[in-house]
């Protein structure tokens, strides 16, 4: 186990080293380059020439990303011209709020999606089934921001159960003191991923329901409830989480939609503000800052995936 | 009346009855009857074999029995399990008679099991179904239970997972939930049809234990003939969803009275019926040439971080044309991966493997692909072999397709000869392989073989998926084959009988290294090695009395063994 963490760990380093030599390269193709960028229009070749020097930027491309590399381990991300704020300081301001938005609408959608798959799969082909079929597929093919506003519409001012707007706290705890004005964003981003992930758990539930070892299960007189969950729930499960690891950057991409609507203060609102004045350096640090979390989360994926299932676990002992 | 009586009393009651059993399963516009009226009556101690081909309904049966069968499936009949009539209970009933009055061993033991449960809990869950436990007193008898079907250190093996064990073991482990809880009965379904031949032989001495310790009876569900013989005390013989013949095992295996059951028994290849001779020694010069040639070949196999694995060791041997050399070993022997690597699907780690007389490295562009037009191959399953979207006619012509040989019509009126030559009906050409029979795809995997008219042709368990009476057509109509057009043929297959029917030569792998190789009839009748004896004495003969004297000889030849292995 330990070597397979160690090997596992290892890998996530080189593509997150890959991620950044793509984000250093991006960097560098930037319009006019950075001296452009930041002296302006105005600016002459002999002013760019000299802050060129000044910055390192006329060193080999080598050492250039060497250094950038060096800048990125010491939480320097660059700096936010339009901002007029270093992008660590954005994202350290930003990330922990889309984490927690992302976070509690991904532990609801798999709390939903889970079981939900799973009865569908004991009752498939049944009228509960087509019905839930049916409801996922619309839910799945309704853009996130239509359903926001649909949300907004419905549930804020047709029927005033929850506020339209997100809580606007600076601080986690902040935030966490407005749970009503979560529900909306939460459910808006739980509701997509449901779609998704209760499909998946129902085809695996399906594969698994037909396997050998679900009858001898059955041959030994285990309770059908015990059949269901203890056996086939847990193998059902590593595919779905697979998935769950590769799906960060949708769940980013949809905090993106949610964020902006609802005027959520994370991650989502910095890159779409950033993407309106092309603010360069925010727009990668962002793009590097995602790049690692599924680096990490599929990295997390996989592990789960170890200790629920054995047969990881051997295979690289 | 005296104790013992009652006791006779009870013993005599039988345990499993089935009265005019008829199932059937939804199918197009009419149903199709799987079982049409079957009795049977199993008593306390005894084995009765289910003997008979792919969709002779006996799994149907079995399966019923155990109230399994698919809800679309309509049971008519009476199925007793002791008193109670299966065909009547409600879920909660069923759940209950399972594991404790009734229990099931399955084909494949290896996906029987739970992969991500330990051994351990896999057995005690067939325990605290049926009792109130204490977690000591599971672990306690799931211990008594690991050693009752023979696992060594016990302790350690419960804590293991299904992968971290042998096919063998596993087969073990599902026999052990099988009996937990003490059943009359337990239905053996192809128990052994996945092992290997010397595991075979272990797992039918367990089960006769079992009964001779518990008085365990058992249904045995089997297409081998050897293994009834070994284990069986009645047999019934079933064919397309009715019983054809009942009888004691010695009676229905030495003399048979239906027709169906005298013509399966002919259809058994048995070890010990005459091989094909193989080519005298002729002076080199005469003898025909090499057409596959492997020289001090190692195969390995690597993965980042862990050591390598040897799945062939130093092996050489030589196929010429115009004869069959068998390859036999048991699983993990390497046979398949020397197979693969004479195809140059896996790349030999060291030595040379020389094919039509070029050596396999130098088989690039142009020159590959003509030496291989001269290598037909055959693949052990013939549905998964077949492109299901391409019909026979178009996967029999596509290797003249992809080495542009013929003209379009040429290439019809070849696949029409290929047909004939494999004795099926020139229309076959347009039909797809779902249209057809197992046995009947396999000829057209040969068809397709022989396409190009090979020098050389790799067969891989050619008829291991086949009913034995299919098998028999297809073994016959391989070796009519090689005989007209006298092609080389490396034969892999597990199954001695099957060799010895068509391969002149013999070469017998152990762990990727070659135990022995000789002429058929010296290697399989007069062998040198202690591993083809114990090979050849593991394999079951469908003669109940010769089976016992056979059985008494493999015992012998390990008990020899491990003396040797001691001394």
């Amino acid at each position: 186990m330990t070597r397979y963490v160690a090997g596992r760990l290892l890998q996530a380093v080189v593509v997150v080293l890959i991620v950044t030599v793509i984000v250093f390269a991006l960097l560098h193709s930037l319009p006019g380059g950075p001296a452009r960028a930041i002296l302006g229009i105005d600016a002459t070749p002999a002013q760019m020439a000299d802050f060129n020097h000044q910055q390192g930027f006329d060193q080999p491309l080598v050492v250039q990303y060497l250094q950038y590399l060096g800048r990125l381990l010491h939480g320097d991300l660059g700096r936010s011209f339009a901002l007029n704020q270093d992008v660590s300081a954005v994202v350290t301001q930003r990330l922990p709020k889309t984490l927690l938005l992302t976070g509690v609408s991904t532990l609801v959608a798999m709390a939903v999606a889970v079981p939900l798959g799973v009865w569908q799969a004991v009752r498939r082909n049944r009228a509960g089934d087509y019905v839930v079929t049916a409801l996922t597929f619309l839910a799945y093919s309704t853009p996130a921001f239509f359903l926001a506003f649909l949300a907004i519409l419905l549930f804020s001012q047709a029927i005033p159960l929850f506020p339209a707007q997100a809580p606007q706290a600076d601080t986690l705890a902040g935030i966490l003191a407005e749970p009503a004005a979560l529900v909306l964003p939460v459910a808006t981003g739980a509701v997509t991923a449901i779609a998704s992930f209760s499909r998946y758990m129902r085809s695996s539930t399906l594969d698994n329901l037909a396997e050998d070892y679900v009858r001898t299960a059955r041959a030994k007189g285990t309770v059908e409830r015990r059949v269901i969950w203890r056996h086939v729930g847990r193998n059902s499960l590593t595919p779905v989480i697979t998935m769950l690891g590769y799906h960060i950057p949708v769940l980013f991409g949809g905090a993106l939609v949610t964020e902006s609507i609802f005027n959520y203060p994370g991650m989502g609102l910095a890159f779409w503000n950033a993407a309106q004045v092309s603010d360069y350096p925010v727009l990668l640090g962002v793009v590097l800052v995602i790049a690692t979390a599924t680096v990490i989360g599929s990295l997390l994926a996989d592990l789960l995936q170890a200790l629920i299932d054995p047969r990881v676990r051997g295979a690289h002992r | 009346m005296t104790e013992a009586a009652a006791d006779s009393a009870a013993d005599s009651a039988p345990v499993l009855t089935v009265r005019d059993l008829r199932i059937s399963f939804p199918g197009g516009e009419s149903r199709v009857d799987a079982v049409r009226g079957v009795d049977l009556e199993l008593r306390r101690g005894e084995v009765l074999a289910l003997v008979g081909e792919s969709g002779s309904g006996k799994s149907v049966t079995a399966l019923a029995a155990m109230g399994l069968l698919p809800p679309d499936a309509q049971v008519a009949g009476r199925l007793l399990v002791g008193d109670r009539d299966v065909t009547r209970l409600g879920p909660a009933e069923l759940r209950d008679m399972r594991g404790r009055e009734i229990g099931m061993v399955f084909q494949e033991p290896t996906t029987a099991l739970n992969p991500v449960l330990t051994v351990g809990d896999q057995i005690g869950e067939a325990l605290t179904n049926h009792e109130n436990l204490t977690a000591a007193q599971v672990r306690e008898r799931t211990l008594e239970l690991l050693e009752a079907v023979g696992i060594p250190e016990p302790a350690e093996r419960m804590r293991a997972y299904p992968h971290q064990l042998s096919g063998g073991l596993c087969q073990r482990v599902v026999i052990a939930m099988a009996v937990a809880c003490n059943p009359a009965v337990i239905i053996a379904d192809e128990p052994t049809t996945a092992l290997d031949v010397t595991v075979q032989a272990q797992i039918m001495r367990l089960l006769r234990e079992l009964r001779d310790s518990r008085g365990t009876a058992i249904l045995l569900i089997t297409h081998n003939m050897g293994v009834v013989a070994d284990l069986a005390d009645r047999v019934a013989v079933m064919r397309d969803g009715v019983v054809v013949e009942v009888g004691t095992a010695e009676q229905v295996l030495t003399d048979p009275q239906h027709e169906y059951t005298t013509a399966l028994l002919a259809a058994v290849p048995r070890l010990g019926s005459g091989s094909r001779a193989a080519a005298t020694d002729e002076p080199a010069a005469d003898r025909p040439p090499t057409v596959l040639h492997l020289q001090d070949v190692r195969v390995e196999y690597r993965t980042l971080g862990r050591p390598a694995v040897r799945a062939v060791d130093d092996v050489t041997l030589a196929v010429r044309r115009g004869e069959v050399v068998g390859l036999v070993g048991e699983s993990g022997s390497g046979k398949s991966t020397i197979g693969r690597c004479a195809l140059g699907l896996v790349p030999a780690t060291a030595g040379h493997v020389t094919l039509l007389g070029v050596d396999q490295r130098r088989l690039r562009g142009s020159r590959g692909r003509r030496v291989r037009r001269g290598v037909g191959v055959v693949l052990q399953n013939p549905a998964s072999a077949l492109d299901p979207r391409m019909t026979v006619g178009d996967s029999i012509a596509e290797p003249m397709v992809i080495h542009r040989v013929g003209s379009r019509a040429e290439r019809q009126q070849r696949v029409r000869r290929l047909l004939d030559d494999v004795r099926l009906p020139a229309a076959a050409a347009d039909r797809y392989p779902h249209e057809m029979s197992g046995g009947q795809r396999q000829r057209v995997g040969l068809a397709r073989a022989l396409s190009l008219g090979p020098d050389l042709v790799i067969a891989d368990e050619p008829t291991s998926a086949l009913d034995v009476s299919v098998q028999e057509t297809v073994l016959r109509l391989l070796t009519e084959l090689q005989a007209v057009h006298g092609f080389g043929c490396l034969f892999i297959s597990h199954d001695l009988a099957v060799v010895e029917s068509v391969a002149h030569r013999v070469v017998v792998l152990l762990g990727g290294r070659i135990v022995e190789e000789g002429a058929t009839q010296d290697v399989l009748h007069r062998p040198r090695e202690d591993y083809t004896r114990l090979l050849i004495s593991s394999v079951p003969v469908p003669d109940p009395v010769q089976q016992a004297a056979r059985r008494a000889a493999a015992d012998a030849v390990l008990r020899e063994s491990a003396r040797a292995l001691a001394g």
